[in-house]
Order: structure tokens, then C-alpha cells, then sequence
């Protein structure tokens, strides 16, 4: 098998405060490769956010603390490194866009100053250079008249706008890999479809692995190339696009299918899944969704399913998806 | 940027204005200065005399006009005591001492105050932040009158290290700068601690450390210079205290400054010098916050544009 | 119409694990506010009599000290534990009523500026920024030098620099809850103004003034020494802190238990409503900015 560009194997973060342990991240494992995009997919709270912030060891301290697993990225393990070289491959090889673009620029500098900051941190670009390569970011973002720009400060712009800015800081050390934590969900839907094409140029232009959170199917279909769906901290079925949407393995990525209301179909109520996620900080024996899963058995409750190839690239978590294989 | 300079400098004038028609109705409501200045064994007729020579049967406002176009020329009357000197005179004569000192303890509780802030809150948790944060509220718990009779009784007396008191070297002037800064080092450490804590949890600074940016660039940078503003606000509430400090301090270390000078003329009853230093303090109080605000447009581009 | 529920929030506190140091000083805050209250009946000697003979005499455990007299005497014989204790009773008194005053004044104020706009709004707001840019103890020295020192001028001097401080975050306050549903609907009512004001408003407004309040009386008790220990706050013969420091003062060397006991009474006060102030804080705000 082919080297992958970013290899995450049995990732465990947990968030310890001296009254519990919250194992946010318990056993996580993927792969991406150049040029490709896996999507994340789940509900609040089942750890995707942390797995994103665990690939860049940006886990909020003192609780939030890797346990174990191993994180590697282009042959290295990013959880063995230091210092210096973590620096360096933050927003240099690998980078990353949050979601809140009102909160992530900081309002007392300007853009071209958080930009240009970017830049420096990594090249040895300077002065007019700089300024050029600046204004450049911007116009790839497709931000009007950048010249002008790079002097507003962020209150001056639209939230739109602002997630390009985030977009140019994000890609202008062309990052082999870029995170994208719901880079659109507090966007608006005609301002989404945008930023998503946007996305898509950039990531052919500049050949970047891209890792897409979010919890909208729709997204998923038209962005990625493979998906992961996780639900109480672990991965419970990956698998390419289109064997997600036509023969879903695990009932809770089927349920979360069901959910999502269709323009031909009329129905009278909206389809959710019954019951709450199990708490973090007391995970119970056996399947984690068992307690929510129509197609539940006794070994369900009893044992943790490991995730198992059931067809080419197609694993699951679930006893029942196992049988059929 | 200009219409909030603009506004604000009216805002100065005004406080002035009125403070001015404060100090000057409590003057007259002080008893007849006509009998003050000629003493109780002045005749009716020496009195009558004297008061249409001084224009005080003049109406109210006409004098109050004539107290303020003196004063902004610069005659404040002269001090009632001693060798009665012009009181603007005497009031220039101590400026130099009371900045120095209230200089001097700003300096102390920034130059300690900002960092021992910042790192208990970088360090949250650690004896840093305890210690830091015992000290701060110990120092905000003690008046600035007692810290510096107590200090004075254990270096000054007991050790010997310092002076007591006087004006002119570089040792006196610590005491009475530590004695000063206690209650705003206690504050500043505070506020940087909970503006720092605050900020750092902010969604910039996690794009700042994504950026992978160096630890230091992203809470001196980064961090620092959002938490400068509420700081800046909260030094608005520290010059009130400074002052309160200053004329304490200066009456314990008989440091030759305005406040003490203040305190000898509430002592003497000297109302003109009264009447003086307070205008005087007032207006370089106000012009204190002015300045203030202005740093405060300057940090925080939000406030320029509106 | 969406309908928002008025946001009184029941007088109850949340029953949470109270850690020692808060019950350490809440007891020391009660006995403070006791001491001040029963004064009169638990001092052991008149605070304003004294013997000469008995004159500077240490604290009952240094040589020369006499147990009657706890923490010895003043220059004019006078017990310095009942000067204390009545010392207490002169502060607080103080605190209570500034707090009343310039919290009721203020808070008033700040509704009416809030909730009815317009000129009252700019006048009032006009007032407190200008109050805020005087210092209290100019405005005392001028005041003391005119009338002589007194415990009603205290009173009105620090009361007349705080109430902006209430007006302010009053105002604030209105404005949030302005424009609030339950508003809307009392007005329809056909409530008056004023029974809006009082019945909706202030209630609401309340908690935040009141966690205010416990804040500001460690500022009250230094501005009161401090200005008392200047001669231009109690005049004596009142026991009052500062003065006790500031009459103990050139004894320093020789009598330290002059200055340095009431000092100590001052700041043990002042950290004690302090630390009780921030725990209130922590406890009764939303959990926005607190960590």
C-alpha cells in the first residue's frame, strides 16, 4: 500500500479535570491521501472537532491531553515532535480553517497584517514581496479590489468576506493538507456555495489533501471523495462517497441519511433518531449506539464491534454489518 | 477619529467650567473673604470699603467671571498663610515633586504589575497565579497610608535601609513610590489576569497558533494587545486612586509634593490655595483621562471609525 | 409574538460546595457587621474615656501590658480594643449608608435614564461622566476646609463620587431587558411608566447592583480611613480607624500598637468584603468572563 499523505492510528485524546475523564477521541484511525478529501461527519460532540485539533496539537490546556496513538504526517509522527518543528509545520504544511469567522481574526490588526504574518512566519518574503504576495492571497480568494483592502480591519468587513481572509491565511503557505473544521455553517446557504467552489479551486490548484468537517450531507456529496462517520468518539464506518449514500453499513449512518428530508418525498414529521449520545466521561460496555439502534442484539450491549473491511475500502463498526461480509 | 477627539476635548471643557463654579460658590459660601483677609478687628466701614475695591458687591456671575479670566491668566489669589505668595507660584514650585512620584509608582505597577498578569494567566493554576493572585488581593486590601507607615516603621526604622523622609535623592524616593503603586499593582495584576484569560480564549488566537506562530508571538502579540484595552479603561479608575494616593503619601513622607501641600492648606485653612490646588489637580486630571482616551482610540481601531 | 419570560431569577442560590476560605471569611464578616452593631454592649471600656495614668500602655502580652486593656492604650488612655470596636461600628456605619444612598440614588437614576431616553438620558449621563472625572478627595479637602470635618459631609462627599458608579451599570442593565418581551406586554397592559420602572425593571436590574455594591465596600473603608486618617473624614472625638493611625502615627517607635492595630482592622476589613464580593460575583453572574 502506497505511503499516505497523513496516517492517524488509534488516536486517543481525553479532556482529565480532577472530578472526570471525558474520553472525547477514543481509538480513532484514518488516512488521507494527496489531492483527496475525506469528509467527517457526525453529530455535536462525537469528537471530530477534537480529532482536527489533535492532528496540530492544538488541544485546549491543561485538560485536553493526547493519550495515545500515533499521527503520521508524510512519514513523521507529529505527536513525537518538538518544538520548533511543530511550529513550523503549523500553517506551513498543515493548516487549518475554524469555523466562527466572526471570532478568528484578530480585531485590533489589520488583514494585511494578520496575512502578511502568515507569510513571514514561514518565508523569508519580505516588504514589497511581501505586500505583493498579499495582495495575490486576496485576489485568489476572489476578494474585490485588494489593494484597498489590506488596510480594513476585520469589523469592517462582511462575514463572508472575512471567511475568504481566513481562507487566504489558511492556504498561503500552500499547505500540503488543510482541515476545514464547518468552514460554512455560519455562513449563508448562497454565500456556502461559493466558498465551496471556492475551496475546490484552490484545493486542485495548489494539490491539497483536504479534511472536511461538518454535519451536512449535502456538503458531503458535493465536496468529498471519501467519508468517515463518528459517533461517541470513535469512527463507526468509512468508506468512498458513494457507497455511503447507496448501501450504508452501519445503521446509525443510515439513520442519519434517514434524517436529512428529501424535496420530493412529503412527509409529515421530520425523521430523527431517538435518544441522546452517551456521556463521554462514562462510556458504557458494548456498541456505544446500541442503546439508539433499532437493529439491536444481546452481543450489541456486551461487546465494542471493531472496525472491519466489509468491501473494498468500505469499513464498519457494527455486528451486524460484519455478518454480511 | 476626529469627531470622537472632537467630543471628548468638549466633554474636558466642560468638566473643567463646572468644577471651576463648584470650587468658586464653596469659596464664597467659606465666609466673607473681606473679614478673613482684614481680621475681626476690622471696622464696618473698612469692610464696606474693601469689598467694593476687591468688586465683591458685585453679582454672582460677574465675579465669577473675573475668578475665571484670572484664573486662566494665570492669578489664583495669594495664599492666606505666611509670607502670603502668589498661590499659582507655589503650586508650579511642587509639580515636579508630585510627578516624579506618581511617575515613579506607575512605572512599579506597570513594569511589575503587566507581567506577574500575564503570566499568571498564561500559567493558570500554578503557584505563580496563586502567589500572584494572594499578593494582588492582599495589596488591594491594604489603604496606601498604612503600607507606607508600615514600611517606613520596618525599613526606615527598624533596618535602616532607607530614608524616612525628605526630597532629593534617588533613595527617598522609593519608599513612598512602593507605598504608592501597592493598591494599583494589585489592580493592574487583576485586570491583566482576567483580560489575559479572557482574550486567550478567544477563536484569533487559536488561528494565531495554527499559523504556527512561537508561544510568545501569539500572547505578546497576539494576546497582549487585546487585553491593552480593557487595561487602558481601568487606568481611568487608577488616577482617581493615585490621587487620593499621591495626597497621603506625600503628607506620611513629607515628600514636598501638591498633595501635601493640599493637606497643609486644609490644615491652615488657606481657602485661595485651597481653592487653587484644587483647580489645578482637577485640570490635570481631566486632561489625564483625555490623554487616556485617546490612547485608547489608538489601540482599539473599532472605537476610530464610529 | 414570540414570548420571552421575564428573567427574574429566583432570590435562591444554587447550594454549592463552599470551599474554607470562603467560610473562613464569611464568619470574619459577620463578626465584623456584630461587632458593629452590638458596640455598645460588648466594649469593655468607654472608647472616649480615658485615665492618663494609664497612658501608652503595650498590648497584655508585651512587657508592661495589663490584660483590661487588651491592645493597650492611646496617648490620652483610652482602651484601644473598644476604639477599635467602636472604629467598627463608625465604618460600616458609613459603608451602610453610602451604599444606600448613592445605591438607591444611582440605581434610580440609571432605570429612568435607560428606560425613558431621550433628554433625561443625555442629562443624567452628562452628570455621571462628569462625576466621574472628580476625584472624592479633592472635593473633600474643599469641602472640610469650608465647614470643618464631619461625619454627615463623609457621608455626602463619598456617596456624591459612587453613585454614578450605580447609575452607570443600572442603566446598562435597563437597556438589556428594554426591549424584552414581558415589556412589551406590561405596556399593552397599559401600565404607567413609573409602575413599569419599579415592578419590571428593577428587579430585574437588581442582582448585578447588589454584586456592586459588596465590591465597592472595600473601596468605601479605604476612601473613609484614608480620608478620616488625613483629619477631612470623622472628626474626633469619634474612634475611627484612620484617625487612630494618623493620631498614632509619630508614636510609631515607641507605642507601634497605636497605628499598626487599626491599620490592621482596615485591611482586614477591606480583604474580607473583598474576597466575599468576588465570590458573590462568581457565583451570581453568568458564567461569561469568569474562569
Amino acid at each position: 500500500m502506497a505511503n499516505h499523505l497523513l496516517e492517524v492510528i488509534d488516536l486517543k485524546a481525553y479532556f482529565i479535570t480532577p472530578s472526570s475523564v471525558v474520553k472525547a477521541v477514543d481509538g480513532v484511525s484514518f488516512h488521507v491521501d494527496e489531492k483527496e478529501t475525506l469528509g467527517i461527519v457526525g453529530e455535536s460532540g462525537c469528537g471530530k472537532t477534537v480529532t482536527s485539533l489533535s492532528i496540530l496539537r492544538l488541544l485546549p490546556r491543561p485538560a485536553g491531553n493526547i493519550v495515545g496513538g500515533k499521527i503520521l504526517f508524510e512519514g513523521m509522527d507529529i505527536l513525537q515532535l518538538s518544538e520548533k518543528p511543530l511550529h513550523s509545520i503549523r500553517g506551513g504544511k498543515i493548516s487549518m480553517i475554524l469555523q466562527d469567522p466572526m471570532a478568528s481574526l484578530n480585531p485590533v490588526f489589520n488583514i494585511g497584517n494578520q496575512l502578511g504574518e502568515a507569510i513571514t512566519t514561514h518565508t523569508k518574503i519580505k516588504n514589497s514581496g511581501l505586500t505583493a504576495r498579499v495582495i495575490d492571497m486576496l485576489k485568489r480568494v476572489k476578494i474585490p479590489s485588494p489593494e484597498a483592502r489590506i488596510r480594513d480591519f476585520p469589523h469592517q468587513m462582511s462575514g463572508g468576506m472575512k471567511q475568504r481572509v481566513v481562507g487566504a491565511i489558511s492556504i498561503s503557505c500552500h499547505p500540503h493538507l488543510l482541515i476545514a473544521d464547518e468552514p460554512t455553517t455560519s455562513l449563508d446557504v448562497t454565500i456556502q456555495a461559493q466558498y465551496l467552489q471556492l475551496l475546490k479551486e484552490l484545493q486542485a490548484e495548489f494539490r491539497m489533501a483536504l479534511i472536511f468537517i461538518t454535519h451536512d450531507f449535502g456538503i458531503v456529496a458535493s465536496m468529498c471523495d471519501r467519508v468517515a462517520v463518528m459517533y461517541a468518539g470513535k469512527i463507526v464506518e468509512i468508506a468512498p462517497v458513494r457507497d455511503i449514500f447507496f448501501h450504508a453499513a452501519h445503521p446509525y449512518t443510515a439513520a442519519l441519511l434517514k434524517a436529512v428530508p428529501k424535496l420530493e418525498v412529503d412527509i409529515d414529521r421530520l425523521v430523527s433518531i431517538k435518544g441522546q449520545p452517551p456521556r463521554l466521561d462514562k462510556v458504557p460496555e458494548g456498541c456505544s449506539f446500541s442503546p439508539r439502534c433499532p437493529e439491536t442484539k444481546d452481543t450489541c450491549l456486551n461487546e465494542m464491534p471493531p472496525l472491519v473491511e466489509i468491501e473494498k475500502d468500505h469499513y464498519s463498526r457494527c455486528w451486524k454489518s460484519h455478518g454480511r461480509s | 477619529m476626529q469627531r470622537y477627539l472632537l467630543k471628548r476635548i468638549v466633554q474636558a471643557i466642560i468638566t473643567i467650567f463646572l468644577m471651576s463654579i463648584i470650587i468658586f460658590l464653596l469659596g464664597r459660601l467659606s465666609g466673607d473673604p473681606v473679614v478673613l483677609l482684614l481680621g475681626d478687628l476690622a471696622t464696618e466701614e473698612e469692610v464696606q470699603l474693601i469689598t467694593k475695591e476687591l468688586g465683591l458687591d458685585k453679582p454672582l456671575p460677574v465675579q465669577y467671571t473675573v475668578f475665571l479670566t484670572n484664573a486662566l491668566k494665570g492669578d489664583l489669589g495669594e495664599s492666606v498663610r505666611g509670607a502670603r505668595r502668589p498661590v499659582l507660584d507655589m503650586i508650579v514650585e511642587r509639580i515636579p515633586a508630585s510627578f516624579l512620584l506618581a511617575v515613579a509608582a506607575m512605572l512599579i505597577s506597570i513594569a511589575i504589575g503587566i507581567p506577574i498578569g500575564v503570566i499568571s494567566a498564561v500559567r493558570r493554576g500554578s503557584i505563580i497565579d496563586t502567589l500572584g493572585r494572594v499578593f494582588a488581593m492582599l495589596g488591594q486590601s491594604m489603604p496606601a497610608f498604612w503600607v507606607g507607615i508600615v514600611l517606613m516603621y520596618i525599613i526606615s526604622v527598624q533596618f535602616r535601609w532607607l530614608p524616612t523622609s525628605g526630597y532629593g535623592s534617588f533613595k527617598q524616593l522609593i519608599l513612598p513610590a512602593v507605598s504608592l503603586s501597592g493598591i494599583s499593582l494589585a489592580g493592574i495584576v487583576r485586570l491583566t489576569r482576567s483580560s489575559m484569560l479572557d482574550v486567550l480564549s478567544g477563536e484569533y488566537i487559536k488561528l494565531a497558533r495554527i499559523k504556527g506562530l512561537s508561544e510568545s508571538k501569539v500572547i505578546w502579540k497576539h494576546a497582549f494587545s487585546n487585553s491593552l484595552i480593557p487595561l487602558l479603561t481601568f487606568l481611568g479608575t487608577l488616577l482617581t486612586g493615585l490621587m487620593t494616593g499621591v495626597v497621603v503619601i506625600e503628607t506620611i513622607f513629607a515628600w514636598p509634593g501638591l498633595g501635601r501641600l493640599a493637606w497643609e492648606a486644609v490644615s491652615t485653612r488657606d481657602f485661595p490655595m485651597i481653592q487653587g490646588v484644587v483647580l489645578f489637580m482637577t485640570f490635570m486630571f481631566v486632561a489625564a483621562n483625555l490623554i487616556i482616551d485617546l490612547l485608547y482610540a489608538y489601540v482599539d481601531p473599532r472605537i476610530r471609525y464610529t | 409574538m414570540n414570548i420571552a419570560l421575564p428573567v427574574v431569577k429566583s432570590g435562591k442560590i444554587k447550594k454549592v460546595r463552599l470551599s474554607p476560605t470562603v467560610i473562613i471569611f464569611s464568619s470574619i464578616g459577620l463578626i465584623l457587621i456584630l461587632t458593629a452593631l452590638l458596640a455598645p454592649w460588648i466594649t469593655p471600656h468607654d472608647p472616649n474615656v480615658g485615665a492618663l495614668d494609664n497612658r501608652l500602655l503595650p498590648p497584655f502580652w508585651q512587657e508592661g501590658g495589663k490584660t483590661e486593656f487588651v491592645f493597650g492604650t492611646d496617648t490620652l488612655g483610652r482602651d484601644i480594643l473598644s476604639r477599635i470596636i467602636f472604629g467598627a461600628r463608625t465604618t460600616l456605619s458609613v459603608c451602610a449608608l453610602v451604599v444606600i444612598i448613592a445605591g438607591t440614588i444611582g440605581t434610580l437614576l440609571g432605570i429612568v435614564a435607560g428606560y425613558t431616553g431621550g433628554w433625561a438620558d443625555i442629562i443624567i449621563m452628562r452628570a455621571v461622566d462628569l462625576v466621574f472625572s472628580l476625584p472624592a478627595i479633592l472635593l473633600a479637602l474643599l469641602l472640610a476646609a469650608i465647614f470643618g470635618p464631619s461625619f454627615q459631609i463623609l457621608v455626602f462627599i463619598i456617596s456624591f463620587t459612587l453613585w454614578a458608579g450605580y447609575a452607570r451599570m443600572a442603566r446598562a442593565e435597563t437597556l438589556k431587558i428594554k426591549g424584552l418581551d414581558f415589556i412589551a406586554l406590561a405596556k399593552i397592559a397599559g401600565c404607567s411608566r413609573a409602575s413599569i420602572m419599579m415592578r419590571h425593571v428593577l428587579p430585574n436590574v437588581i442582582s448585578p447592583i447588589i454584586i456592586l455594591a459588596t465590591l465597592q465596600i472595600g473601596t468605601i473603608v479605604i476612601v473613609e480611613a484614608s480620608l478620616s486618617f488625613l483629619g477631612v473624614g470623622v472628626p474626633p472625638p469619634t474612634a475611627d480607624w484612620g484617625s487612630m493611625v494618623s493620631e498614632g502615627r509619630s508614636y510609631i517607635v515607641t507605642a507601634w500598637w497605636l497605628c499598626i492595630i487599626p491599620g490592621f482592622a482596615i485591611a482586614l476589613t477591606v480583604l474580607t468584603f473583598n474576597l466575599l464580593g468576588d465570590v458573590l460575583n462568581d457565583r451570581l453572574n453568568p458564567l461569561i468572563h469568569r474562569r
